[in-house]
């Protein structure tokens, strides 16, 4: 049934749209919100205090699938209320509104105590060489995963290439209309559950390293393509090794030229430095939270006090250098090297978060079956993910040494 | 407020840097900085006094110029003219006030000649006071103070408040604090930048094994480490000076500002130290200087370990965890 939010705007029943069931779109003569971008935090804010979205502000699920496809719904949700196509161009799903609507709906998730979901993190750093490079595919893309209907994964590390992505083997070759891929891809988060594959396959020569890659997406549907989840220590089942034995994709599903993949790999890292620096700064505010309600009343380890004060000190500093980065990101300006320091303090705020509660909870962190405790357990292994993935520390310092600092090269 | 455009602040900051290394006595040094025209350039921007407190710190000068950021919210509580300085609580580490109302405990930034009435902080039944007492009527001569920091031009000073020349501090002594850390951790920034400019210069230059030091990894990436935690300072400090928050939150930025201004000093010259070997122990270079210096800072208005323990059981006791930043 219809309802008037916060700021007296008008939500209306559409005629049943999407596979028959009915859908809620904000709606009013003139929408404001992408040009407010206050009035549309608020209005987000009022909302998501609504009991309707209490089923996901508590986990109790008990495998990566199902929790990806819990999250799905919660994105599904947010779509067919109009909030999370706010940023998004109208042509490819969205309502106009630019990446600060979009930060401002992560936050406003985590400050209502939900998770960002899972499905959103993909999607922030691999839409953007769609629109940028190959905006037509974009257009088909995007809006299934908008509505929670489809999500993507990264193929970019392989067996053989992690640090060195340079070195990358995964073949693709031309073939009438279609490249023909073949290699693998590991490491690839959401990877299990994903409907298509954003992949740096070699189409030059491997000498060639950097200058010889092309970025393109796979359907996971497309035969040759088989997936084997890889399950993180907690059991769970976040990321993939996905093989592809002469998989035909079509030559359209580049994105961008061919031999452009190391240019569209470095434009998406300034989405992946930032965006998703800041959605991972929220979660771990919220999950702050989350264990400070949990450490009132229990007798604590020494200095945990002290740790619990810098900690916030801490996650106060990275949201101020992830807004800083989004800002500039917003404006058109260029997230260079300088971008590795906001992995720096990202990896640490998530180490020193987990590692807080590791201790703070003691006994019950190791032993304890209830949902909180697990849910610590899995996120302290995941969390050992933040000095790896996504350019691991020691590349993160070699960076800064190299490009920020000037300093003398390490001889081979 | 408005901002002073990137241009601008540039050449403040030139104009600043200069003043500072041309190593001018205190007295020299306030009225170079009026003479910039210093009080125009913060009535339109109140943060550019970072470029002033880093400049300060880059040249590891001594100045009472914190003197002036504190000042501006206590003199208002304060009768006539009269030329002051500043006492700052250090015998607590958490910038409180004296528990003692009838002596004031601290210390003060410079010699107190040119110095009328010394102001002093204190806490008691009747809440936190402020109150001034002539430099004549101090008891005892001030001690300077060069136990680990030799230049700073601190003096230690036991000062005899008399009851009746305090007044309640009210709301002036937390947004003193809070302006007053922020321009300690704009200084901060700038000791800690050059020390790790002077180890950047160091590994760059020195060679073994026919190589730059600065060439093998693990000193690159201590380096790195470094880097990361000052930038980490500049960017909180810019947030800390948001229009967008309250009193309110400005007093809590300001105090996670000086929380991590403590904590980087630590990171930093755990790093430029180590990477400079015999030369950052010994008196053969410049290093043992900003060490010494970043630590005194960190005295200053509360120690960081001490606002972080406070900090913490503040928000196991109900204080939120507010996200102060917002994009």
């Amino acid at each position: 049934m219809p309802y008037t939010n916060a700021s007296g705007r008008y939500v209306r029943r559409l005629p049943l749209t999407h596979k028959g069931k009915p859908s809620l779109v904000i709606s009013s003569p003139t929408d404001t919100y992408p040009q407010d971008l206050g009035l549309f935090a608020r209005d987000l804010r009022a909302r998501l205090a609504d009991a309707a979205f209490d089923p996901w502000r508590h986990d109790d699920l008990h495998t990566a699938e199902d929790r990806i496809a819990h999250e799905a719904a919660l994105l599904g949700r947010l779509y067919d209320e109009g909030w999370n196509r706010y940023g998004w161009p109208e042509d490819a799903g969205g309502l106009g509104g630019t990446l600060l609507h979009r930060a401002a709906m992560y936050d406003e998730l985590s400050e209502a105590g939900l998770p960002v979901p899972g499905p959103c993190m993909p999607l922030e750093t691999l839409a953007a060489p769609m629109l940028k490079f190959s905006p037509d595919i974009a257009r088909k893309l995007l809006p299934a995963a908008l509505r929670g209907k489809q999500w993507w994964g990264q193929g970019f590390s392989e067996p053989e290439s992690g640090s060195d992505l340079a070195s990358l083997r995964c073949r693709a070759r031309i073939d009438g209309d279609d490249y023909v891929v073949s290699g693998q891809k590991l490491w690839t988060s959401f990877g299990a559950t994903a409907s298509h594959y954003v992949c740096l396959v070699r189409t030059g020569t491997q000498e060639s390293r950097h200058r010889g890659l092309s970025m393109i997406v796979i359907d996971r549907e497309a035969r040759g393509v088989t997936v084997r989840p890889v399950a993180i220590a907690s059991g769970l089942n976040e990321l993939a090794e996905v093989f592809f034995d002469e998989v035909r994709v079509p030559k359209e599903n580049l994105i961008g030229e061919q031999g452009q993949g190391w240019a569209a790999a470095m434009y998406l890292l300034q989405f992946e430095r930032s965006v998703y620096g800041w959605q991972s700064a929220g979660s771990a505010l919220r999950r702050f939270r989350d264990l400070r309600s949990q450490m009132v009343g229990r007798r604590l380890p020494d200095g945990a006090l002290g740790r619990l004060g810098m900690l916030y000190a801490d996650i106060v500093t990275l949201r101020a250098r992830n807004a800083q980065t989004l800002r500039r990101l917003d404006h058109g300006d260029p997230v260079g090297p300088e971008a590795s320091v906001d992995k720096v303090l990202l990896a640490r705020v998530e180490i020193d978060l987990h590692d807080l509660a590791r201790d703070v909870l003691g006994a019950d962190f190791l032993m304890s079956d209830d949902d909180s405790s697990r849910a610590w357990r899995e996120e302290w292994w995941y969390s050992r993910s933040a000095t790896v993935l996504g350019g691991s520390s020691e590349v993160q310092r070699t960076i800064i040494a190299d490009h920020v600092l000037g300093l003398p090269k390490e001889s081979s | 407020m408005t901002l002073l455009d990137d241009e601008t602040r540039m050449a403040v900051r030139e104009s600043v840097n200069e003043i500072f290394t041309r190593g001018t006595g205190v007295g020299d040094l306030r009225s170079a900085i009026r003479d910039l025209g210093w009080r125009e350039i913060v009535d339109i921007d109140a943060s550019a006094s970072s470029i002033l407190f880093e400049a300060q710190g880059r040249a590891l000068a001594a100045s009472s110029l914190l003197d002036d950021v504190v000042l501006e919210h206590l003199d208002p509580l304060l009768d006539g003219n009269a030329r002051r300085t500043v006492l700052y609580p250090v015998d607590l580490s958490d910038g409180e006030p004296s528990r003692d109302q009838a002596v004031g405990k601290g210390i003060v930034l410079g010699p107190v000649d040119n110095v009328d009435e010394i102001v002093v902080v204190t806490r008691g039944d009747r809440g936190v006071m402020i109150g001034t007492v002539k430099v004549s009527d101090l008891k005892a001569a001030p001690v300077t103070l060069t136990a680990f920091d030799r230049g700073s031009g601190w003096l230690a000073v036991h000062a005899p408040v008399e009851a009746g020349r305090s007044v309640a501090a009210g709301d002036a002594w937390p947004a003193a604090i809070a302006a007053g850390r922020r321009a300690i951790a704009a200084e901060m920034v700038g000791v800690c930048q050059q020390a790790l400019n002077v180890a950047v210069a160091h590994t760059s230059a020195r060679e073994q094994y026919g190589r730059p030091l600065a060439s093998f990894q693990s000193v690159r990436h201590t380096l790195s480490e470094a880097h990361a935690a000052i930038e980490s300072l500049r960017v909180l400090l810019e947030a800390a000076w948001a229009d967008s928050l309250s009193d309110h939150e400005a007093r809590s930025a300001a105090t996670v500002l000086k929380i991590r201004a403590g904590d980087v000093q630590a990171i930093v010259m755990r790093r430029t130290v180590q990477v400079l070997g015999a030369m950052g122990m010994t008196l053969e270079s410049d290093m043992h200087r900003f060490v010494t210096r970043a630590a005194v800072l960190d005295q200053l208005l509360g120690g960081y370990r001490q606002l972080a323990e406070e900090l913490g059981c503040d928000l196991l006791s109900g204080v939120p965890a507010s996200r102060l930043v917002a994009i």
